[in-house]
């Protein structure tokens, strides 16, 4: 992801002239939250959409658009919980415009056969029940159970009623929990 | 089908969030959700996820915030420009219209001209005379147009100039 050279990092800086346009955070308040919340997004981002490479770009993506929204925050939560939204809708609308993505990458990391399953096996476990999962239902588990957000946190990122997340959760919740005992039968099959 | 959430969820939850499932956990709780379908699914989905999230940040490498600030800056700065080259550029499309319009006008013009003139007889100076004057009112008939095809011709092209410079902002 980081494959910025040092030249580039020169022409940005000569380029940049020192006359900054308007954008809705300073440059320290971003850079504070920015290393706050950043590998996190990174995580989700690479997880509901299952493609890495995805990931690095719609990471920048979204903190640019976070950054030209004009828009008025009451707190960090309240910025934080915006842009997981852009950043929902950014891969959301990746999604609508490509195929669906079989991300190798992952699969790759599988233990060969006949191997005892550690915890590479349980990862891969894991990534194949969410990529059997709607991405919406990805996004929802993520943000409940891997970031512990709120019912009415989740419900400002994905864009659903509050009263809804709990019964959406719970449905993806039991789908998850039956793809998991699924694929560890198939691992457990494999040895 | 309704979801049967258990009052236990929250500290089922924590208990797997903090780290104290199962070995730390009250023996109750964990009795609980070994008789509970709903809190058992609970732990095995956030214990995998937690664990995913753990390898996560181990492989996530974003770029430093202040090349990020950078990238953003000059994508704002670019943007700016733009948006202010934009209404310069429509009256840009605008003129080169009008002019292809005239263009196209003279051109018309000019074939009218030429076609006639090749029917002249040039035996005599006389008769060509005369034939100028026999064609100096379709001549003046085709200047007259003039505006004419120069309007419509711009009417056609302005609206496509415009969109294709548009277009590819």
């Amino acid at each position: 992801m980081s494959d910025i050279t040092l030249s580039d990092i020169g022409r940005l800086q000569a380029a940049a002239d020192g006359s900054d346009v308007a954008l809705a955070m300073d440059e320290d308040a971003f850079r504070g939250f920015y290393d706050r919340t950043s590998t996190a997004l990174w995580g989700y981002l690479s997880r509901i959409s299952g493609d890495r490479q995805l990931a690095d770009d719609l990471l920048q993506e979204a903190y640019y658009r976070l950054l030209r929204a004009g828009q008025e925050f009451e707190s960090e939560a309240h910025r934080r919980n915006y842009l997981y939204r852009i950043a929902t809708n950014l891969v959301r609308d990746t999604q609508r415009q490509r195929r669906p993505i079989h991300d190798n990458t992952h699969l790759a990391s599988l233990p060969a056969e006949g191997n005892p399953p550690g915890d590479a096996d349980r990862a891969a476990d894991v990534r194949r029940a969410m990529r059997k999962l709607k991405p919406r239902e990805r996004a929802l588990l993520w943000l409940a159970y891997a970031h512990g957000s709120s019912h009415g946190e989740i419900a400002d990122v994905l864009g659903v009623k509050t009263a809804s997340v709990k019964l959406l959760l719970f449905r993806a919740r039991r789908r998850m929990a039956a793809l998991l005992r699924g694929e560890r039968r198939t691992s457990g099959g494999r040895l | 089908m309704r979801p049967t959430v258990c009052s236990h969820e929250a500290s089922v939850w924590e208990s797997v969030a903090t780290g104290q499932w199962p070995d730390t956990t009250d023996q109750a709780l964990k009795d609980h959700v070994r008789d509970c379908a709903s809190c058992a699914d609970l732990v095995a989905v956030t214990s995998a996820l937690l664990a995913d999230a753990a390898c996560a940040r181990t492989e996530s490498a974003p770029p430093s915030s202040a090349i990020v600030w950078w990238r953003a800056q000059m994508r704002a700065r670019q943007e700016a420009a733009r948006a202010a080259e934009r209404p310069l550029t429509v009256v840009h499309a605008l003129a080169i219209a009008c002019a292809t319009g005239l263009l196209v006008g003279l051109i018309g013009l000019a074939g009218a001209w030429v076609r006639d003139s090749s029917a002249w007889p040039i035996s005599s100076p006389s008769a060509t005379l005369g034939v100028l004057k026999s064609t100096h009112l379709p001549l003046t008939g085709a200047w007259s147009m003039l505006p004419w095809i120069a309007l419509a011709a711009t009417l056609v092209l302005a609206p496509l100039a415009v969109y294709v410079i548009v277009s590819e902002d």
